[in-house]
């Protein structure tokens, strides 16, 4: 079995990757296979990134506010393109609570803020991939 | 280096903050021209005697450059400042001022040949270090950042910046900003601490803990010279490979326990993280419209030759390599937008990329 494709973003001008990286490196460690975008993408590219590499998960890590307007953004263009059943959408970094119920209206499927586990992390893509692939989710 | 704001590649940044630096001391001599920093480099995972080798590495580089273009060693060294701040062991931040002061004077006066106090002088601006702090049970926070600021005072900073006690969830409050201040004034006009210079001076362990940290600091240098020096190590990534390789390990130890945190995984208590969130900061989404609306207004309100023949004159600097604080300034006054000269200045000097890490 072929190991499962992650695409690591960070999208704006938040220059803050330690976690976006330290996250990529777990996530390497348990055995997926991981791209990590780097600085000041936008959700275009992003998806489009993820597209092209076939990735079953995005994740997003965000510090700097903006998490509503990108992560929607990215779900949009997902769903645009018929993609958004194929891939799994994870967002991470300085995400409050109030806003969890939004973001998993707008499509977000797995929230991770700063603090969260690496096993939880690797066990959640595992669990949303294998859903998919069994057509647990519409 | 590593605070994720960086523009241009390693070359030309440092010729930009040479630019800088030769400007100010030519023209605005007693304004401090840069202020060296280490906590980014930390906080991005370095080791912070690593942290401060890159430091020093940069500031030589700074100093070396600037020699280069004929601007006077002391005035250089006069004209620089540094940035280095508390981590959690609070005798290793004091040792490590300490040590830092001794090696600068050391560096500056065998290195490069510097012979005014002002030139020698460690000029430290002593910060806390937010990544120490935590989201869980947040008001602890005001606990470190005491220790932060005490560790600063006793290892002899000229002056002193602390985190706010909400900053690992949100843009501070003025609330939280206050309290830190309030540190800062509690530590300054009550406590008494800085009313004398190195108090801890003599002490045996503070000593060799200095020494230690002194000789440690050093041989990071001497290893990263041979090894192509700062910006050969910042260009093959080797750098950053490991920094984000030490983040990695750091955060594995927090996670297995190796390192107690206060709240994070040790002494945890169940929260009403709604109650603690309430407070964060909130952009509201109309901001954007608002600016962009702004920057057209702005760039369509202006004298469009004028501002064109000024960003000429900063294009032409670029090529030639001439100084370009000067029509930098100018094309500013002019209405040139920053958004434009970033552009201008990545088509000459190129755009960076961070290695990747993985």
């Amino acid at each position: 079995v072929s190991p499962i494709r992650v695409v690591i973003a960070k999208v704006g001008l938040d220059g803050h990757d330690r976690g976006a990286q330290v996250v990529a490196l777990a996530l390497q460690r348990a055995g997926f296979e991981v791209i990590y975008t780097g600085l000041r993408q936008t959700p275009e590219a992003v998806v489009a990134t993820a597209l092209q590499e076939d990735a079953a998960v995005i994740g997003v890590s965000l510090l700097s506010g903006a998490h509503r307007e990108v992560m929607q953004r990215i779900c949009t263009l997902l769903k645009q393109r018929g993609a958004k059943d194929e891939v799994a959408v994870m967002v991470g970094g300085n995400i409050p609570e109030r806003d969890h119920p939004d973001l998993r209206a707008m499509g977000v499927d797995g929230i991770f803020p700063t603090g969260s586990r690496f096993e939880e992390i690797s066990a959640w893509i595992t669990r949303a991939v294998a859903e998919r692939a069994s057509g647990g989710v519409r | 280096l590593a605070r994720g704001l960086f523009v241009f590649p390693p070359e030309p940044s440092l010729r930009l903050m040479v630019d800088v630096v030769e400007f100010c001391v030519r023209q605005m001599p007693r304004f401090n021209a840069i202020s060296v920093s280490a906590p980014h480099i930390r906080s991005a995972g370095a080791l912070y005697v690593q942290a401060l080798a890159y430091m020093f590495l940069a500031a030589e580089q700074i100093v070396d450059e600037a020699v280069r273009r004929g601007v006077d060693v002391n005035d250089v060294g006069a004209s620089m400042s540094f940035l280095a701040g508390a981590d959690n062991d609070f005798f290793e931040t004091i040792c490590r001022h300490r040590a830092s002061r001794r090696l600068w004077a050391r560096l500056m006066k065998e290195r490069h040949g510097a012979t005014d106090r002002r030139a020698l002088t460690y000029r430290l601006a002593g910060s806390g270090n937010p990544l120490n702090l935590t989201d869980r049970q947040p008001l602890s926070n005001l606990a470190r950042i005491t220790l932060q600021g005490l560790a600063n005072v006793l290892g002899g900073c000229q002056s002193l910046v602390l985190p706010c006690w909400d900053e690992a969830f949100t843009i501070p409050t003025e609330d939280a900003v206050r309290l830190s201040l309030n540190i800062q004034r509690i530590l300054g006009y009550e406590a008494g601490v800085a009313d004398v210079v190195d108090p801890l001076g003599g002490s045996y362990f503070v000593e060799a803990l200095t020494d230690e940290i002194e000789r440690r600091v050093a041989g990071v240098m001497e290893e990263v010279r041979g090894r192509g020096g700062l910006i050969g190590c910042i260009e093959d990534g080797s750098l950053h490979r490991d920094m984000a390789q030490r983040a990695f390990e750091q955060e594995q130890a927090i996670q297995a326990g190796e390192r107690v945190v206060v709240g994070v995984n040790r002494f945890e208590v169940e929260e009403d993280r709604a109650a603690i969130e309430s407070s964060m900061h909130t952009v509201d989404p109309s901001v954007e419209a608002v600016q962009r609306e702004r920057v057209v207004r702005y760039r369509a309100t202006r004298d469009q030759a004028a501002a064109a023949a000024a960003m000429a004159a900063v294009d032409r600097s670029l090529e030639s390599g001439e100084n370009v604080m000067e029509p930098l300034i100018a094309a500013v006054r002019a209405g040139a937008t920053l958004g434009e000269l970033v552009t201008l200045m990545s088509s000459r000097l190129g755009t960076y990329h961070t290695p990747i890490p993985l």
